[in-house]
């Protein structure tokens, strides 16, 4: 009721922290009531001397056996990541001035402190909420960032924010040591670097600009001298108050070896007071023994898939698999070789299990067929799925029938696959001289083939196609920068809506979402500018993946696409994605999306999967009167004529490009 | 005592004065200094002097030898200078007299050439113009006059030969480098053949060339895009050497209509029935 902002902001822990030094003057007028004040006249008056010892020291000893439980819960539920070795990442930091950038750390928990404690680069994230100062991370309840998964999706929202305006705050540097954010990271534009030697994985964002230089703010002399003299002077007074305090009302009591009390309780208060304690530590640690030891997890149909989704999301495999149906054909062995060659993916690998909920389709005494729905959270957001499971009763116990296994087989024992993969050589001149002229590299090309500013109801975004006319590959970082009719400047980011590395001639759709309808024409806009800022890239332009598709219309706008993938890698392709662009007959595009599949795709096997898709061609517009003007590297450019697509033409406007995530380091996508 | 106070401070004011130093004369004065042989004469009737010769750049600490009518200055330093203006500069205590000279090195030093060009990598699909701005340095730091140029600087509009490669402007630099890319291919030949064991067929684009006959740069992209049964698809491949090859998989008796594009270049469209 009050101060819920606070504390969502604040968070538990320190919530708890002060909740407990405000509890400290109550417990101690409980525990010494029931020692040796009232509670224990009670006790002894209405029982007996003994009757109060037992209740004591009963009481004392599961409190004993709490505190134990408390103190060794990190080995039964780990609250924080295994101890990290921050020196590597500290090596990073110091060489290549790569400290002229910021850092952000994920999955680190508190050692993230550690590292920022003893290294002078600045990070984005804080570990004391209110000392931080950007306002992205004051505003939300976001404890840190480095954590967002546990922080739903505000959290997941914060750290999108920050991977997507990485720019303006000179955020160039990720240490992931959750592969949960991969995905996120990927998408948003980010490219493995090098895996350090204590395993963590440091990720980079091409075309960042460094650090600028903050002026520092001015203060009136006269608050500074008062927060110099303030915070100690009242420090000190409240010491000497206390003293006097002491002094002058204590003195008697103090030399008092039972402070006379003659306070009067109800006897429900005292009762209930007494046996809270008792019931309440006890209880907990019976409750957690049951849990552990009694619990029967396969006693009913839906209980057994539960259970069993609960021990998957928690990678317990071999608990897993006892909830299968016992038959001498589908061993341990034969599980684990299935589920090797099945699962990983967007679901099972990058995301955690959300909430289930378990339908009965059919349902006999000795068999079931469930209808199991999972909602899973991943960083690019909430996934759904829905599998059907039978369940058969075997000795009162329920076990899932293992489900038909046809794998598809690849044509091939051996597979080649040619890739073209560059190195770009660095600084070839040994020197820390930043800017030796011969050893500069030049700035890619690259192209608009077009941008358009596409107003669809409240939406308003822009959309295009960007084209990499260099002979290398290029890391391409695009803004948006819309000045208004007050002469205020906004600047906007493609998320992941767009390839931000593309290999030589290649090209790739972009969306850039604007604000508000009701925004945008509140504040008038005066222009509009798309800026490119480019580098030479030597990762993440294997995008991997031969889509193939088919559309079909279907109600509302919507239609239907019946994708395909095709790897043809030598590698697995852990997140199959396309990026849709639609386009209308003139071959302008209108929107672009970003599809993933949860499922991951093995080296030479086929893949199907549909997407609905709603079209906007009747609803959108291409706004023209404003003028929009395209930046590549800071000198003006033209936007090539657009011209029709008869491939998207002949499929209702849609045109897809691959856009998968490979997670094998060897070629560092 | 007032008398005797301002007897004190008379003494103490003329205590303080010291005796004026005559300016030193030169004896072998020469307009130019070669470096590093430095031996210059002066006559005096003090010993207490120290000598260094100051350039723009740097003073230059020299040792003094005295003799019974002056001193000789010698140089100790046996490098070289950066030659221009100096001064030498004599002082005995808080005296100090200036003679200008002029420095120069006596022996020649090796030089270095520096070729600037910008940009140093050009495409021929933009433009193949190139500006060079040249200059020398010797050892010492000193511009000198490059080859056959009576110029410290110069620099030239050049219009670069097509063909692509790596070149250096300066043979023994790696430095110096620049870069004549290849440009975009002017046609996508397409052919393909059907592996009847593989169940596949093998689609070739290539020998993919740029208007000036250069092999198009390794890992362009080529996008060979195909239907078959109503379906469109997609595949990649980056190109090695002029040529670009996938592997589509294919049952015998499938039709497929093919066609490779490399940015806006686009094959002829080729009907595949394996």
């Amino acid at each position: 009721m009050l101060g819920s902002n606070a504390f969502n902001i604040l968070t538990l822990d320190r919530f708890g922290f002060w909740a407990s030094i405000i509890a400290i003057p109550f417990m101690a007028k409980f525990i010494y009531s029931f020692l040796a004040g009232p509670v224990r006249n009670f006790w002894t008056r209405k029982f007996s001397t003994s009757a109060h010892f037992i209740l004591s020291a009963v009481s004392g000893f599961v409190y004993l056996l709490f505190i134990v439980f408390i103190f060794h819960l990190g080995s039964f539920r780990p609250l924080q990541p295994k101890e990290i070795d921050i020196q590597p990442m500290l090596n990073f930091l110091n060489r290549d001035e790569h400290m002229r950038w910021r850092y952000l750390t994920l999955g680190f928990g508190d050692q993230m402190a550690w590292l920022s404690a003893n290294s002078l680069a600045a990070t984005v994230d804080g570990n004391y909420h209110s000392a931080r100062r950007l306002p992205e991370l004051t505003t939300r309840p976001v404890e840190r960032l480095e954590n967002a998964k546990f922080s739903g999706p505000e959290g997941l929202a914060s750290l999108n924010d920050f991977l997507t305006y990485s720019e303006k705050y000179s955020l160039k540097y990720v240490f992931s040591n959750d592969r949960y954010y991969d995905p996120l990271l990927y998408y948003s534009g980010w490219s493995r670097t090098i895996r350090l030697e204590n395993g963590i994985m440091v990720w980079e964002k091409g075309n960042i600009s460094t650090i600028k230089p903050v002026v520092p703010k001015e203060v009136n002399p006269l608050l500074k001298k008062a927060w110099g003299i303030f915070p100690v002077g009242s420090l000190c007074l409240a010491f000497l108050l206390t003293i006097f305090y002491l002094r002058r009302y204590k003195t008697k009591d103090y030399f008092e070896t039972v402070p006379v009390t003659n306070h009067h309780y109800p006897a429900v208060v005292i009762y209930s007071s007494s046996l809270l304690p008792l019931v309440f530590f006890s209880g907990f640690l019976l409750i957690q023994l049951y849990e552990l030891l009694l619990v029967k997890e396969q006693e009913d149909h839906k209980t057994t898939v539960l259970n069993y989704y609960n021990h998957l999301d928690f990678q317990r495999f071999e608990n897993a698999f006892h909830f299968f149906k016992p038959t001498p054909t589908y061993t341990l062995d034969q599980y684990l070789l299935e589920k090797s060659v099945n699962d990983g993916g967007l679901l099972p690998s990058y995301a955690k299990l959300d909430s289930i909920d378990v339908h009965e389709i059919n349902h006999s005494p000795d068999s079931a067929l469930l209808s199991v729905y999972t909602r899973w959270r991943t960083s690019l957001g909430e996934r759904e799925k829905t599998d059907s499971m039978q369940l058969v009763k075997l000795d009162k116990n329920w076990f899932i029938v293992p489900p038909a296994f046809a794998p598809e087989i690849p044509e091939e024992q051996v597979r080649t696959y040619t890739y073209t993969l560059f190195k770009k050589q660095g600084k070839r001149v040994i020197s820390s001289f930043p800017t030796v002229k011969d050893d500069k590299v030049k700035k890619p090309f690259v192209t608009f083939k077009q941008a358009n500013l596409i107003r669809n109801g409240k939406r308003n975004f822009i959309a295009g196609e960007v084209l990499n006319a260099d002979d290398v590959p290029v890391n391409i970082a695009l803004k948006v920068s819309v000045r208004y009719q007050n002469d205020t400047d906004k600047n906007y980011y493609p998320a992941t809506a767009f390839q931000y590395n593309l290999s030589p001639k290649s090209s790739s759709f972009f969306q850039v979402d604007l604000d508000s309808t009701q925004l945008m024409d509140s504040l008038k806009i005066k222009s509009i500018e798309l800026f490119a800022e480019t580098d030479v890239s030597e990762k993440g332009y294997i995008h991997g993946g031969a889509p193939g598709y088919s559309v079909q219309k279907a109600a509302n706008n919507e239609v239907l696409i019946n994708a395909s993938m095709y790897n043809e890698l030598t590698t697995e392709i852990n997140i199959p994605g396309l990026l849709i662009a639609e386009k209308d007959s003139a071959g302008s595009i209108l929107q672009t999306r970003l599809m993933l599949h949860p499922t991951a795709l093995r080296s030479g096997l086929h893949n199907n999967f549909q997407f609905r898709f709603k079209e906007i061609a009747g609803t959108a517009l291409i706004i023209k009167q404003n003028p929009l003007t395209v930046f590549v590297n800071g000198q003006l450019r033209n936007i090539l004529p657009t011209q029709p697509d008869k491939t998207a033409a002949a499929n209702n406007g849609i045109i897809v490009l691959p856009h998968c995530f490979i997670s094998q380091e060897i070629y560092l996508q | 005592m007032t008398k005797l106070v301002a007897l004190i401070l008379l003494l103490l004011l003329l205590n303080a004065c010291t005796k004026p130093v005559q300016k030193p004369i030169w004896q072998n004065p020469q307009s130019i200094i070669s470096f590093p042989d430095v031996q210059l004469q002066f006559k005096s009737t003090t010993n207490n002097w120290s000598a260094s010769l100051v350039s723009f750049i740097q003073p230059i600490q020299l040792s003094i030898e005295y003799t019974s009518d002056g001193f000789i200055l010698i140089n100790d330093n046996k490098n070289g200078v950066i030659e221009g203006p100096a001064q030498i500069c004599l002082t005995s205590g808080d005296q100090y007299f200036y003679y200008r000279v002029n420095l120069i090195n006596k022996e020649g030093s090796a030089v270095t050439h520096k070729d600037y060009r910008s940009p140093k990598t050009v495409n021929p699909d933009s433009s193949l113009h190139q500006q060079r701005i040249v200059h020398a340095i010797n050892q010492y730091r000193n511009l000198v006059y490059p080859e056959k140029k009576l110029q410290y600087f110069f620099e030239e509009d050049m219009l670069l030969s097509p063909k692509a490669g790596n070149y250096r402007a300066i043979s023994s630099e790696s430095l110096s480098g620049y870069y004549v890319q290849p440009g975009s291919c002017v046609n996508v030949p397409v052919k393909a053949l059907y592996n009847t064991a593989k169940e596949m067929l093998e689609v070739t684009a290539g020998p993919l060339k740029d208007k000036f006959d250069n092999q198009v740069a390794d890992g362009t992209a080529v996008a060979f895009m195909y239907s078959h049964n109503q379906a469109t698809y997609r595949m990649e491949a980056a190109l090695l050497k002029g040529y670009a090859t996938v592997f589509i998989p294919a049952k015998r008796g499938s039709t497929f209509s093919l066609k490779a594009k490399v940015n806006e270049t686009t094959s002829a469209t080729i009907q595949l029935s394996p």
